[in-house]
């Protein structure tokens, strides 16, 4: 592969892509701003030579490099893979543009200048907003409503590339809600369906909206490092979009019994009607006794559709495992464990 | 092991120290590479010393750490092509913090792997043993077999390190992988030596400091108890044998466990002479889940106490249950059939050492 430049390497799915990549021998650039918790993992790497570490920022025009790095960059890099997003869905209009919109925007620029081979994009599914119906694996055009600023940031920085993609192949990845390692349940953040786990911690019961047989689009961030990496070595032709989800991830009701039997013993569930469950979010200290964002609900209630027939192919080609999640809901939950220093009751 | 070349880590610890003594003792080909942690070669230089191998030649020691990527290794050139690699480093703290035992136990076997995994690709290696321990069983009682660890209760975030580590050592790889899990370790059976005194000496220790009236457990509940040298000679004798068929090892006594009351009497035997109160009696035993349930009141007593109920609580898992761990695999290559049960040898060590780690009396300069 030729030179590659990932930003966002130290977020979650930046290490797991990494380490991936650097295991297949590649030595990659990557762009690094302050502290995240994959920072010292990427420090450590660097030091070995393994990665070759660049101080920079993605809401500075330039990307915040010196003119000779930058020079440097467009003569040896071939692809970007750019994975840097403030991923809060309670972000604030002015930091989701300054950081998912404008850092896209200061990063397209530094590149037009470049020779490139392909870009590699990674966006998410709640680009769709609150669309009803299948989404497919090709740009939204028009738009009707969006839940929150992230959602509208995401969409408007795939907007960029896709009419970037006139000027070099550009590969979208839409991951679901992201989960731990499939193996070790490894992970940085435990937000989406690990607010059923906070809740149990606390002796709380699940309050759980409607029937709950809907399935979460979950992916394990192993599935999507795997994705990505195999994408890399494969440039796209002008725009290819993916979505990037487990392809048979649990129900919430069923992943919600599996994990509070195996932290407390019990099943604690309480159904509530879907109107009451969102209402839940304007309580006060909702997230510090939850750990889940309040515009997280929304999604808990969603139903949701994505066609995956693209990424199934991709896949089939590359011979990726896409079921991943439900197997090993076991090891999610034993990282959980680990991490907060929980017995299990198995 | 004639020509070949180990590649391992932990060589300052139990299972290690003896690994490394047990390869160099005898004159031979195989040469082995250690690596240790920054700074430490020259406490094991101290250990082997101990051992009456002054500056072992077939030796060589680079500096590294599991917790870093590739073991810190990624770009330094080892002494010769490696054949074998034994991941022995552990952290084996019941009670360490949640994420030191994550990096060190579970991301220390990753990159240990992916640092076995490259040096393959330069140089095939024939296999590979992660030491692992019996214990990821959890809580589970009765017939334990040697195969894949099921999820279940576990007792403490030990366990659950190491089956998740477990999961790591599971991926298929280009050469084969043996999980090798040991029970409760204590020193050599034939002098002894061992290099840290947790898991059976602590009940040894308090008897011997005449203060063991009461303890945790069940007096039928089994006490798996395997001598560090055993353990050591059939994670070798796998290597040699390169027995494909065989991919977990439980280097456990199995069938020959002694139960928990054996185990009081046999302390007592050994140490009732040795403190000149022969007919000492056995201490009287609490119940596992009664400690348990009444241990979060521990910070509350007076500090011995206090102690106490916390070292029983953390005791509490291993002395309650009454399970066998199927050891087939360990039998065919070599492990011992109804070994007798003794540990005079280990408390004559222990004593003989005031039960201070090998590594505190390195830092203090004693023998």
């Amino acid at each position: 592969m030729i030179g590659l430049l990932v930003t966002g390497a130290t977020g979650l799915v930046g290490v797991f892509t990494i380490r991936k990549l650097v295991r297949l021998g590649h030595r990659p650039y990557v762009l690094v701003r302050g502290r995240s918790p994959g920072s010292r993992e990427i420090a450590l790497m660097a030091e070995q030579g393994l990665v070759r570490s660049l101080a920079g920022d993605i809401t500075q025009p330039g990307l915040g490099l010196a003119p000779e790095i930058r020079n440097e960059l467009r003569e040896q890099v071939g692809t970007v893979l750019h994975l840097a997003a403030d991923y809060r869905l309670s972000i604030d209009a002015s930091s989701a543009d300054k950081t998912n919109l404008g850092g896209t925007e200061n990063l397209l620029d530094v590149v037009s200048r470049w020779n490139l081979r392909a870009f590699h994009h990674v966006s998410s599914i709640v680009v769709a907003g609150d669309c009803p119906g299948l989404v497919a694996e090709a740009p939204i055009e028009k738009h009707g409503h969006f839940r929150n600023e992230y959602e509208r940031s995401k969409w408007l920085s795939e907007q960029l590339m896709v009419k970037a993609a006139r000027r070099f192949p550009v590969r979208i990845y839409r991951p679901g809600v992201i989960v731990g390692d499939s193996r070790t349940g490894e992970t940085t953040k435990f937000d989406g369906p690990y607010a059923a786990l906070h809740l149990a911690r606390k002796f709380l019961p699940f309050i759980m909206p409607g029937d709950a047989e809907n399935s979460f689009p979950l992916v394990s961030v192993d599935l999507v490092a795997d994705v990505l990496t195999a994408g890399l070595a494969e440039p796209p032709h002008e725009l290819e979009i993916l979505h990037v989800l487990d392809s048979d991830p649990p129900t919430v009701m069923e992943l919600t019994r599996a994990w509070l039997h195996g932290l407390t013993g019990h099943e604690w569930i309480v159904r509530v009607p879907r109107g009451l469950a969102s209402a839940a979010r304007h309580l006060p200290g909702f997230h510090r006794m939850t750990g889940l964002e309040p515009q997280a609900l929304e999604y808990l209630v969603a139903k949701w559709t994505f066609s995956t027939d693209r990424f199934a192919v991709f896949c089939e080609r590359h011979g990726i495992e896409r079921q991943r999640v439900k197997a090993n809901l076991d090891a999610l939950l034993a990282f959980y464990a680990l991490q907060h220093g929980r017995r299990l009751y198995g | 092991m004639c020509s070949a070349h180990i590649l391992m880590t932990g060589a300052t610890g139990n299972l290690g120290n003896a690994l490394l003594w047990e390869l160099l003792r005898e004159p031979g080909q195989c040469s082995v590479t250690v690596i240790v942690r920054p700074g430490r070669a020259d406490y094991l230089q101290w250990q082997l010393a101990k051992r009456g191998l002054e500056d072992p030649s077939r030796m060589h020691v680079v500096e590294g750490d599991i917790r870093r990527p590739f073991c810190g290794l990624a770009d330094v050139p080892l002494p010769a092509p490696v054949t074998d690699a034994i991941h022995c480093a552990a952290d084996i703290r019941w009670d360490a913090a949640p994420t030191e035992l994550f990096e060190t136990n579970v991301s220390g076997t990753r990159n240990f792997l992916d640092l076995t995994d490259m040096l393959h690709r330069r140089n095939p290696l024939r296999a590979v043993s992660i030491v692992s321990t019996a214990y990821v069983c959890g809580t589970r009682a009765g017939r334990i077999a040697e195969d894949g660890a099921r999820f279940g209760a576990f007792n403490n975030s030990y366990e659950i390190s190491k089956w998740l580590a477990e999961r790591i050592a599971a991926v298929r790889r280009p050469y084969h992988v043996y999980v090798v899990r040991p029970s409760t370790i204590v020193g050599d059976e034939r002098d002894g030596t061992i290099q840290s005194f947790s898991g059976i000496y602590y009940p040894i220790k308090l008897f011997w400091r005449r203060r063991m009236r009461w303890f945790v457990g069940k007096s039928n509940a089994t006490l798996d108890i395997v001598p560090v040298d055993q353990v050591a000679r059939t994670l070798l004798r796998a290597h040699e044998s390169l027995r494909t068929d065989i991919r977990f090892i439980h280097a456990c006594a199995g069938m020959d466990a002694p139960t928990l009351k054996q185990v009081m009497l046999e302390i007592i035997s050994t140490l009732g002479g040795k403190t000149g109160r022969r007919s000492r009696r056995a201490p009287r035993l609490l119940r596992p889940a009664l400690v348990r349930t009444v241990a979060p009141l521990a910070p509350f007593l007076p500090s011995k106490a206090g102690r106490a109920l916390k070292n029983a609580a953390i005791y509490s898992g291993y002395v309650g249950v009454e399970r066998t761990f199927d050891n087939e695999n360990a039998r065919q290559l070599g492990f011992p059939r109804g070994a007798a049960f003794k540990l005079s040898k280990q408390a004559d060590f222990a004593i003989a050492h005031e039960f201070a780690s090998a590594e505190r009396r390195f830092q203090q300069g004693r023998p």
